[in-house]
């Protein structure tokens, strides 16, 4: 574990939080919960039929693999959440640590196995780390930054790009998706006000000790009748 | 832009060899130093070529990334250790991942960009670092974000480094979506069929102004605004109307408050395929309309280099704007339609201004522009 120096103040507001896995989709703010047993595509089937979110053709969320349906996902709620449209200007920040290595363990390994003549171009696009975030982007039609971050200090120093961001006025709203460990946090974001205190969470530069965190938050707060067994898997 | 960073040093490695003299020098003789695969098989690619850094072997069980960093930190120039590094990649130490899969390896890599931005900062001997990843508008994007926290206050240094390699899996990912031109690239030729892969480390410095002063560290230009989109319309086809990609180019010349006709000249993002070029010529074309701007793509020299392709053309514009003019474009026989006032292959353009505009778009619409320009 590393030690990081905490900035627990930023120039930021919260507007929506959502925390997503292949089981179950939280908002932090509405405290609405949904479950399904058929994954996140399930999961998606339940949220579009409750009507809180816009409806819309998600034809890439069927092809796209399981980061970009987190992230896909996790961003409509951040935005449902906040009860704020989308924003054209909206940043996209990933981050989490995990970058695209399973995906490109998959791309790879179907090439080699398949005597190194030719990639398969649906595995190849899902292998670099920016690409869950630009489903996203292109899922809500978000034309400000897109970029996968990552520092020594965790989730403090993503916070402070958003805060630049945002100052700079480059983006009007920051949606931060960190994804690890097949679980998704997204925080939506702008400027103004003061985000979030996440000292209490055990460790910031451990986004799956976040979630963690943020779901045991959320039962505390809201009680929902869902698995025990919360928490990434 | 007020309080805008100056570049105190630039520095590249590309298929040119090592140094901005020798790409510069490379890019004025026309020459293209394309040469045939032999780092890994590529019987599934007959005949291709790529922009390889000469005498650089493929180790088997070491970083190639890490290799290039290490040969670019040795003549970096030496800045306080509070310096931030921002690494611009791609897919970093990707060879590392061939080789867990190609030798059925049990030990799993680390991801592979987060292993390299660790090297990079014990390399470059810095205490903070971040990695910037954004496809293929990595560079510009890392030195956007740089170039924000120098001008917010937030530091007094940053070292950008942009490092990509060509390797099996982004050679084999190209060609299984058609994006290789098996001949090598001709960015903006009527007849371009796709990019040829390149591989490079290329370092920026960036200082404040008055850190630059106070150090009396070398004035080689001003990142005097920048500018980022996203196109959000496909997550490899680029917008054909380039219309994202022109409101990030009008973002980079007001946030340096710089009307059109004050640029000089572009350095496209210029891969060689029929769409990205295309798309570039239509942005462009909405920005300057009737006043064209001469224009030049490193990308027909040192190939497509990824998420260092930013930094190296910064580099490169940081050499065009000292020299005033923009090299011939390297591998153009005939001018696209529509850019026959902006490219040449035969000669050279001169400035209309020291003023440059840098151009990057990436996988999934990432557009991101700087204005590169004389400390004047």
């Amino acid at each position: 574990m590393k030690t990081i120096n905490r900035q627990t103040s930023f120039k930021l507001s919260l507007r929506g939080m959502a925390l997503v896995n292949s089981r179950q989709a939280l908002m932090m703010n509405s405290g609405r919960s949904f479950e399904s047993e058929d994954g996140i595509a399930g999961i998606y089937r339940e949220i579009a039929s409750s009507k809180i979110i816009p409806r819309m053709r998600l034809d890439n969320f069927r092809r796209a693999g399981e980061k970009a349906r987190l992230a896909m996902l996790g961003s409509l709620l951040a935005f449902a959440d906040a009860g704020s449209p989308f924003a054209d200007n909206t940043a996209v920040i990933g981050w989490g640590g995990e970058e695209s290595v399973s995906e490109n363990r998959a791309y790879f390994t179907d090439y080699a196995v398949n005597g190194r003549l030719l990639g398969r171009g649906q595995l190849f696009i899902g292998t670099l780390p920016s690409t869950p975030l630009c489903e996203a982007a292109i899922c809500l039609n978000l034309h400000g930054p897109v970029f996968y971050f990552q520092s020594d200090c965790g989730l403090d120093s993503v916070l402070a790009e958003a805060e630049s961001l945002l100052s700079a006025k480059p983006a009007g709203q920051a949606l931060l998706l960190g994804i690890s460990c097949g679980a998704l946090l997204a925080l939506l974001l702008e400027p103004a006000g003061d985000v979030h205190d996440f000292s209490q969470s055990p460790q910031t530069d451990d986004m799956p000790r976040i979630y963690h965190h943020m779901e045991k938050e959320w039962r505390k707060k809201y009680t929902a009748p869902f698995s025990d067994k919360g928490g990434p898997p | 832009m007020k309080n805008s960073p100056i570049i105190v040093f630039a520095d590249l490695i590309t298929a040119y060899g090592h140094g901005l003299d020798r790409c510069w020098n490379g890019f004025m003789a026309r020459r293209r130093p394309f040469s045939a695969i032999t780092r890994f098989p590529s019987a599934g690619f007959e005949g291709a070529v790529a922009a390889t850094v000469p005498d650089f072997m493929y180790d088997s069980t070491s970083s190639l990334a890490e290799h290039l960093l290490r040969k670019i930190a040795a003549t970096t120039i030496e800045l306080p250790t509070d310096a931030e590094l921002f690494l611009a990649t791609t897919v970093g130490e990707i060879n590392l991942l061939e080789q867990e899969i190609l030798l059925h390896k049990t030990e799993k890599c680390a991801p592979t960009c987060s292993s390299l931005l660790d090297k990079a900062k014990a390399i470059f001997g810095k205490k903070r670092a971040s990695l910037i990843s954004a496809a293929c508008a990595s560079g510009n994007m890392a030195l956007a974000r740089a170039a924000a926290k120098i001008q917010n206050g937030g530091i007094e240094y940053a070292i950008v480094a942009g490092c990509d390699i060509v390797s099996e899996f982004v050679f084999s990912g190209f060609a299984s979506l058609g994006a290789i031109d098996l001949n090598g690239a001709r960015p903006y030729d009527r007849d371009r069929a796709g990019l040829t892969l390149g591989e490079a480390a290329a370092v920026i410095a960036l200082a404040s102004e008055d850190a630059a002063r106070r150090d009396g560290l070398p004035r080689l230009a001003r990142l005097g605004g920048w500018g980022i989109s996203c196109d959000a319309v496909h997550i490899t086809a680029p917008m054909s109307d380039g219309l994202q990609l022109a409101a990030a180019i009008r973002h980079a010349m007001a946030a340096a408050g710089i009307s059109p006709p004050e640029i000089g000249g572009v350095i496209g993002h210029g891969t060689g395929t029929v769409y990205n070029d295309s798309m570039e010529i239509n942005a462009l074309n909405s920005v300057f309309n009737e006043d064209a701007k001469p224009l030049f793509s490193t990308k027909g020299g040192v190939g497509h280099t990824l998420g260092a392709a930013g930094v190296v053309q910064a580099a490169v514009a940081v050499r065009a704007i000292q020299e005033m003019l923009l090299p011939p474009q390297t591998g153009l026989r005939e001018p696209m339609p529509g850019t026959e006032r902006m490219v040449s292959g035969q000669t050279q353009s001169r400035l209309i201004a020291p003023k440059i505009l840098s151009l990057n778009a990436g996988f999934g619409g990432i557009n991101a522009v700087l204005l590169i320009e004389d400390c004047a």
